[in-house]
């Protein structure tokens, strides 16, 4: 799988044709196994709601994906382990943008139905739980910044659903590193989100 | 005979695809639209687009890997991957994907 993967990309930026459709099929049911537990966790940690109904299935996810690379062309990786990452950060993109779009509508429901009070309750923890997904989402964008390495791992255990060992083999660090950045990253995330 | 190979949605319409281990053609239907999808006995690469709404078509697309007995259908939206999967085929059992490697998608 290591070696096809590199293949495929060297093919890929080299332009052969059907490669890249030869890439996508071969991620194809790693990708999915991956959207589905994205979507299992987001759904149970910040609701089903969160989740638009065309965005409500693995299919749907990896088809999101798909075309997010289609038009990331032009973004440069070299390896698998900047394949991986830009397929952890679209997945993560992806939830997040669903929960933006979320929270915009509910801003947009308060501002043009005032006096509406029905389902007031349910639009109130649709609106927090993707205020959650937001502020997620920028904390890691801070952490980027600030600590890439921590950051990156945190993306790859957590939307990019790899192993510690592999997240040490793809970043070329050992496997205590690896675990003390994600442990790192994690309480780094949970102070700055409890803030 | 006609085996189901897929199925799923695309923006809440149904799609479901079907594989007749006999002729070897492909039919997608989708609500009251059918496509069938002529594959020469299952020997050539062949892509054919069923028209759902003035807005949605949905791309079908097969491909047989050279010097296997394995075909892989694919939908399509605008040319992007909507589902695949890789199918035998003789009996028109389902093979998974993550079972193939790059040289055998490669290989002519």
């Amino acid at each position: 799988m290591q070696h096809d993967m590199t293949q495929a990309i060297i093919d890929w930026q080299q332009g052969e044709a059907a490669s890249q459709e030869n890439m996508y099929l071969i991620i194809y049911d790693q990708l999915r196994t991956l959207a589905s537990s994205q979507r299992r966790k987001v759904a149970q940690k910040f609701g089903e709601q969160t989740i638009e109904e065309h965005i409500n299935s693995t299919t749907a996810i990896v088809h999101e994906v798909y075309i997010k690379l289609e038009h990331a062309n032009n973004e440069q990786f070299s390896n698998r382990k900047e394949f991986f990452l830009m397929i952890a950060r679209t997945i993560h993109n992806i939830l997040v943008d669903q929960a933006r779009k979320n929270a915009a509508q509910k801003r947009q429901v308060e501002l043009t139905v005032l006096d509406e009070r029905i389902d007031d309750d349910i639009n109130m923890a649709v609106f927090e739980q993707s205020q959650q997904m937001i502020d997620l989402g920028n904390a890691l964008q801070l952490m980027e910044t600030q600590f890439p390495r921590q950051a990156q791992s945190m993306q790859l255990k957590y939307f990019g659903g790899l192993l510690v060992k592999e997240i040490s083999a793809l970043l070329a660090i050992s496997i205590s590193s690896a675990e003390k950045d994600i442990a790192f990253a994690k309480s780094w995330l949970k102070l700055r989100l409890s803030e | 005979m006609k085996k189901l190979i897929m199925t799923t949605s695309y923006q809440g319409l149904p799609l479901a695809c079907y594989w007749n281990s006999i002729t070897k053609n492909i039919l997608l239907i989708s609500q009251r639209h059918e496509l069938t999808v002529f594959t020469c006995f299952g020997f050539f690469k062949a892509k054919k687009t069923l028209k759902i709404t003035p807005k949605i078509a949905i791309e079908m697309h097969f491909r047989k890997l050279s010097k296997e007995k394995i075909g892989i259908i694919m939908l399509k939206i605008k040319g992007v991957l909507l589902k695949a999967q890789a199918i035998d085929i003789s009996s028109g059992d389902k093979v998974a994907l993550a079972s193939l490697n790059y040289q055998q998608l490669v290989a002519r």
